[in-house]
């Protein structure tokens, strides 16, 4: 739904852009923008940026358009309106174009490639479940979101870390026989990786926004949890890549499901065709709990969608009405004033 | 096909180089306004699709996406009124032959 939605979107918004360019007609530019600037804030819907899509079409389809299109109305008189653009010009600024894009495609896409190496989660944050200590939580620097992450937290996670080990060092050094010993060392393992764990939910609870917050449900674990032993027994290196690519397989599977469950994550493009979407509020009233839900969008587009209307139709009026009382002073272009 | 990060970038990329196509061959002043307005758009759009993909940048994004709207909504206001009384004074609005400010 989203990817058909944004493919929709990016649609409109490019032919429109390009027609502003290609357009000789400086009335039909400003209308090629109105589209453009229109459907970039369905972009910034669909990326979830609900209120910076609105301020986007008050501001900038309500209110830069409006001076813009004032400032048409004003000139396009005569000569201004087509106003020829020689061949040269489009050839070079062409190749400069072509050339700009390519770079800008090119860049776009070798991003994800550094970023990949520079943030290479642990295993533990990809897959979201503790495997092993400290990693990709407040603990680890990588984490995206440490920067966020108060002093105290983290000094409070390093006592508390500190504290398991410190008390199943006694324990491990006082076992009498090795297989204890190990039963122990997985035990303390555990102990950590579910402090980790708490630590991590907590982090995202906290930190992340809700609607990106994927939820680490039981199912999840059971994948993981199923795969880890039999990755371990698998016999051959090739094996275990194997099972490990399976693994991650279902996870997705597990993800997507859950993505299109909940009730943010997925259907936050379908608020554009009036679904209501948004976290789901819990109020109590008068002792009877009553879940009401944020969904202002769709009204708020019907606005716009007038404010548009209202917006062409001026313009419309505007032309029409002075190409019948042209003035005699303009029809003979800018030589013919005095 | 789905939709990633690159998808939103190259939108943006293109809404960035049909903006400078738009301020370099447009003759007309308003022309390369329209052009500047829709540099503008291509990098919000980088901006927030980095917001919504990065979360650790999700705030700073969309704040800045804010600011470049304001930005181009003055933006405009004063180029207008420059444009508009350069008309009054040039009766033309070709950058072209726009050589001097005052008339």
């Amino acid at each position: 739904m989203q990817e058909i939605l944004f493919w929709v979107i990016a649609l409109l918004t490019s032919v429109s852009a390009i027609a502003t360019v290609v357009t000789q007609n400086i009335v039909r530019a400003a209308t090629w923008l109105l589209f453009a600037l229109a459907g970039t804030s369905g972009i910034f819907f669909l990326l979830g940026a609900d209120l910076v899509g609105a301020i986007q079409l008050l501001v900038y389809v309500g209110g830069t358009l409006v001076l813009v299109v004032f400032g048409v109305m004003l000139t396009a008189q005569g000569p201004f309106i087509n106003m020829k653009t020689s061949g040269a010009e489009y050839a070079v600024s062409t190749i400069v174009g072509a050339t700009l894009m390519t770079v800008l495609v090119l860049a776009a896409l070798s991003l994800r490639k550094p970023a990949d190496e520079q943030y290479t989660l642990s295993e533990e944050y990809r897959l979201g479940v503790p495997l092993a200590e400290g990693s990709g939580t407040l603990g680890d620097p990588r984490h995206p979101l440490v920067k966020y992450a108060p002093k105290e937290r983290l000094i409070k996670l390093k006592l508390e870390r500190e504290e398991v080990k410190r008390s199943f060092k006694e324990k491990i050094e006082k076992a009498t026989s090795e297989e204890t010993q190990a039963e122990l060392i997985e035990e303390r393992d555990r102990a950590l990786g579910r402090l980790a764990y708490e630590d991590r939910m907590h982090t995202l609870a906290a930190y992340a926004p809700t609607d990106r917050l994927v939820k680490l449900t039981p199912q999840r674990l059971k994948v993981v949890r199923d795969y880890k032993k039999k990755i371990e027994d698998a016999p051959s290196a090739e094996a275990k890549a194997e099972l490990a690519e399976e693994r991650d397989l279902a996870l997705r599977r597990v993800t997507n499901r859950e993505a299109a469950t909940s009730p943010y994550t997925m259907a936050i493009g379908q608020g554009l065709l009036g679904r209501p979407v948004g976290p789901a509020h819990v109020e109590v009233v008068d002792g009877v709990r009553k879940v009401t839900r944020t969904h202002y969008l769709f009204p708020f587009e019907i606005v716009s969608v007038h404010l548009l209307v209202v917006l062409i139709g001026a313009a419309y009026l505007a032309r029409a009405k002075r190409r019948k009382t042209q003035s005699p002073l303009i029809a003979g272009g800018p030589e013919a004033r005095p | 096909m789905t939709v990633g990060l690159e998808h939103y970038l190259f939108l943006g990329a293109l809404l960035f180089v049909c903006g400078a196509l738009c301020m370099a061959t447009k003759r007309n002043a308003i022309g390369v306004l329209i052009g500047v307005e829709l540099v503008l758009n291509g990098a919000s759009i980088n901006l927030i699709a980095f917001s919504h993909y990065n979360p650790a940048f999700e705030i700073e994004g969309m704040i800045f996406t804010l600011f470049v709207i304001v930005l181009a909504a003055g933006e405009a206001a004063v180029a207008l009124a420059i444009v508009l009384n350069f008309y009054n004074n040039h009766t033309t609005v070709d950058v072209d032959t726009a050589e001097e400010l005052k008339g």
